[in-house]
């Protein structure tokens, strides 16, 4: 039977026509929600950037906030790090901040990760009184040096980066603790300028997340990044202005309802009795930043607390994106999978108004772009041009629709980049600016399908289980460094 | 119109838009990058002026020099009068500004009589006009930048400006107008203080404990008299830290009296405001907050009693080794290390013990001979 014959049939062809309509509403109706909340987003951001008191400079900002600033602890899980991670503890030991610690975990590395501390910090063992508040694998010992009283090494059994995360915790004797990725670079004010919110309400602010920038394409010297670039390669190029999207539109707004559901791994400050009280990182997680997240708000939700999560827009953290279509396809679909634990984990929040903001606005909005998102706009993919090929939809609206799906998302782009130049002005030459515009214009043709392929991935992984973080291979800012 | 129509219409506005907002926003960038590129050559040449009017004496005809060099002769000529015209005086504004914006950021790092000599340069040019009319201005920024750079040149006119600045609608501003006119002395009556800055509502900022600290540096007998009116929680717990860093010994019994506040945070506030005055005077306050129902007053109280030093709170400490809470019994366990004989000699009983008395006093014990080897 050929597909003349079947589409003569008229039962089976008003059946199809039925399916394909609803499969377009469904497809448009999500597109759309998708969108509008994203212009939703970008008003309350454009709001809360109007308003936001931008301190100058390094100079300025340790005047202005250093009195005010409580004493915090660096917790830096390192996984073979063996590259990188000295002239990384060395950057941090330089950052301006007046009272703060660095915990670096090794998390049961595999290279030299330990022995490359212990020979360049001088470190040695040392005995520390703690207290197992929240769960993690044995620790084997503990370091310390005599050059920089403010730095200590922890050696533990291999346990993921979530169970490194706890043993710092436990460790850490300061009210607050910032979590660093062991290959990020923070700016050496980052620190005075995130705590901010802490010092302005320190009774109901319970975490703070910071802006992360990629590095590729800037200067980096002595673990500083000195010049402001873009990348030369088109992936990176993408994914600068995906990140712009993502910070200083999605986080900035959610913040602003205090329905913030993600804080990056790279880069957040905590109020360590929260995290305690909440039962620290969930052991095995994938996507442990926005779980530990969620289950904040959770368990404020549930005692009826009075709190607040913010986000920052200046204060900067600068990692590396991946170059390369494998390595990109590894983080998101890590990144998918996370998102989807965190979801289904925490599920009973979703339309609970017993959450608030958070069960109403920050989980549904998971649900819109992790959980319903990738399958329906793949579906969209495959299905809408089936559909106006066998003359289920007309051409007219579905190549008007088609525009409007582009144009939107253009619009969004480069709205976020309006945000940046207004505000923020961090990319130093017009020509940045230029290309990130272009470059607004023609993620939408490839890059973001792709970027959903590799989503839709995740989402198989998860069905199927998978727990793998996968192994990252990154360029590294001044030479080649491999992490899990 | 058709819904075709309205969709294809609304695509079309949505590209033109965001097309428009690039241009615009590139053309904005290439005329800002040559404003800034003036403006960077004139920051410049004031930095070299500022620090030339560092050295001791002054070179004048240096300053001259320089100010022709770089075409600064309108901010030389402010000194004489000679200003004329309305474009010279928008480009005196912007020199000014920028120098003033200099001084602040070198009297971050300069003391004693260089410092002095930048706040006389301060003095002697027309920033103060310009700060007591940013006083006015719209954006938050400016009027916050004009406070603080007041602070750093005071006369009466300047402190009743500051003072206006407490009406202010902006909760931030007026915070940082009250940390600078109790910088500035007492000018200040606490009733201004609690009255005006909304404490709790609007104004939750730690920059309020710096303002209570000063406060209390030459008022302390008014907090004293605040707590007895019993205020809010969070104004108690301000006053009370205030009262703390004047290290009145005066204002051991008032304090000591908060330790049967309703409100935790107040509680311990007044353990660690009794910490940081050291007056055994504080043994009966301390010795009830050891036994607290809130496990975060007993951990003040046990840092209290290692460092006022109690040694009468040994038995009570000791009890504390149990406590359920780790942070208690951690502290406790530091407070009989820093109390001497009697607590070393709990510590080690405890260690021989068993329990959570043994564990902590025996990692406390481990601890501190580790540092010592």
């Amino acid at each position: 039977m050929n597909v003349d014959s079947l589409l003569a049939n008229d039962a089976l062809s008003s059946y199809l026509a039925a399916t394909a309509w609803w499969a377009s509403v469904i497809i448009l109706c999500t597109m759309f929600l998708q969108n509008l909340l994203y212009m939703l987003q970008l008003l309350l951001a454009f709001n809360v950037l109007r308003r936001w008191r931008f301190v100058p400079n390094a100079v300025r900002a340790w005047r202005q906030l250093s009195d005010t600033s409580l004493p915090i602890s660096l917790l830096v899980p390192a996984y073979n790090e063996e590259a990188t991670v000295v002239a990384n503890v060395r950057s941090m030991l330089a950052l301006h901040y007046p009272r703060f610690e660095i915990i670096v975990i090794n998390d049961g590395s595999n290279d030299a990760t330990l022995q490359t501390l212990i020979d360049n910090y001088d470190l040695r063992p040392i005995v520390r009184v703690y207290e197992e508040e929240v769960p993690h694998r044995p620790i084997k010992g503990l370091y310390g040096s005599p050059n920089y009283p403010n730095l200590i090494v922890v050696d533990k059994e291999n346990g993921g980066k979530a169970d490194a995360l706890n043993a710092g915790i436990n460790l850490c004797r300061l009210p607050m603790f910032c979590v660093v990725d062991a290959d990020s670079i923070l700016e050496a004010d980052s620190l005075l300028r995130a705590v901010q919110p802490f010092s302005e309400d320190p009774d109901r602010v319970i975490a703070v997340g910071g802006t992360i920038r990629l590095a590729n394409g800037s200067g980096v010297h002595g673990g500083r990044v000195v010049s402001v670039g873009l990348p030369n390669k088109l992936l990176p190029l993408f994914q600068v202005v995906e990140y712009l999207r993502a910070f200083l539109m999605a986080r900035l707004a959610w913040s602003e309802i205090n329905a913030l559901m993600l804080i990056s791994g790279a880069f957040g400050i905590f109020k360590r009795s929260a995290a305690v009280a909440a039962g620290g990182y969930s052991y095995g997680t994938v996507g442990e930043d926005m779980e530990i997240i969620v289950k904040l708000h959770r368990y404020m939700r549930e005692k009826g607390e009075d709190y607040v999560i913010r986000f920052v827009p200046d204060p900067v953290c600068w990692t590396e994106a991946p170059e390369t279509l494998r390595v990109l396809g590894l983080q998101r679909k890590r990144w998918q999978r996370g998102a989807l634990e965190t979801f289904f984990k925490h599920i009973r929040m979703l339309f609970n108004p017993r959450y608030g903001v958070v069960g109403m606005v920050g989980f549904p909005y998971i649900l819109l772009l992790d959980v319903i998102g990738p399958p329906v706009e793949l579906l969209g993919y495959f299905l809408i041009p089936i559909l106006w090929y066998f003359g289920f939809l007309s051409p007219e609206f579905f190549a008007a629709f088609l525009a409007l799906t582009f144009a939107w998302g253009v619009t969004i782009s480069v709205g976020t980049l309006v945000l940046e130049e207004m505000e923020l002005k961090r990319f130093p030459k017009t020509r940045h600016l230029a290309l990130l515009g272009f470059i607004a214009v023609l993620e939408n043709f490839g890059y973001r399908q792709i970027n959903n392929f590799f989503r839709v991935a995740g989402y198989w992984q998860y069905l199927r289980g998978n727990k793998e973080w996968g192994r990252m291979t990154r360029a590294g800012f001044q030479q080649a460094h491999t992490k899990e | 119109m058709t819904l075709l129509a309205t969709i294809w219409w609304t695509s079309a506005v949505l590209m033109v838009v965001p097309l428009v907002m690039l241009v615009t926003l590139i053309l904005r960038r290439l005329y800002q990058e040559r404003v800034g590129r003036r403006l960077a050559e004139r920051k410049k040449a004031l930095t070299i002026l500022a620090m030339i009017y560092l050295e001791a004496p002054v070179n004048d005809k240096r300053i001259r020099e320089i100010c022709g060099n770089f075409n600064l002769t309108v901010l030389h000529k402010t000194a004489s009068g000679l200003v004329q015209g309305r474009r010279r005086k928008a480009q005196l504004r912007i020199d000014l500004r920028l120098l003033r914006d200099i001084i602040q950021d070198l009297l971050g790092s300069v003391r004693g009589e260089t410092r002095e000599r930048l706040v006389n340069l301060l003095r002697t040019t027309s920033a103060r006009q310009i700060c007591l009319a940013d006083l006015r201005n719209r954006r938050v920024d400016t009027r916050i930048s004009a406070i603080e750079t007041l602070t750093l040149i005071p006369d009466p006119e300047v402190i009743d400006a500051l003072r206006t600045m407490l009406d202010d609608p902006e909760p931030d501003v007026r915070l940082v107008a009250a940390r600078s006119l109790v910088a500035l002395g007492p000018n200040l009556t606490l009733d201004d203080l609690v009255g005006k800055l909304d404490i709790g509502g609007t104004i939750r900022s730690r920059m309020l404990r710096e303002i209570f600290r000063t406060f209390a540096s030459y008022n302390a007998a008014d907090l004293m008299l605040l707590l007895d009116r019993n205020p809010p929680d969070l104004t108690a717990a301000l006053a009370i830290y205030g009262l703390g860093t004047a290290q009145d010994y005066g204002a051991v019994s008032v304090i000591a009296n908060c330790a049967s506040w309703p409100s935790i945070d107040v509680r311990a506030e007044a353990m660690r405001a009794l910490a940081a005055i050291g007056h055994p005077g504080a043994e009966p306050a301390v010795l009830q907050a050891l036994q607290d129902d809130a496990w975060e007053v007993r951990t003040e109280a046990a840092i209290c009693a290692g460092s006022i030093p109690l040694p009468s709170a040994v038995p009570l400490l000791r009890e504390r080794l149990e406590d359920i809470e780790w942070w208690p019994r951690f502290r406790a366990a530091e407070a009989l290390r820093s109390i001497g004989n009697a607590g070393r000699r709990a510590l080690e009983a405890a260690r021989l013990g068993s329990g959570r008395s043994a564990s902590i006093a025996d990692m406390i014990l481990a601890e501190e001979r580790a540092a010592a080897a």
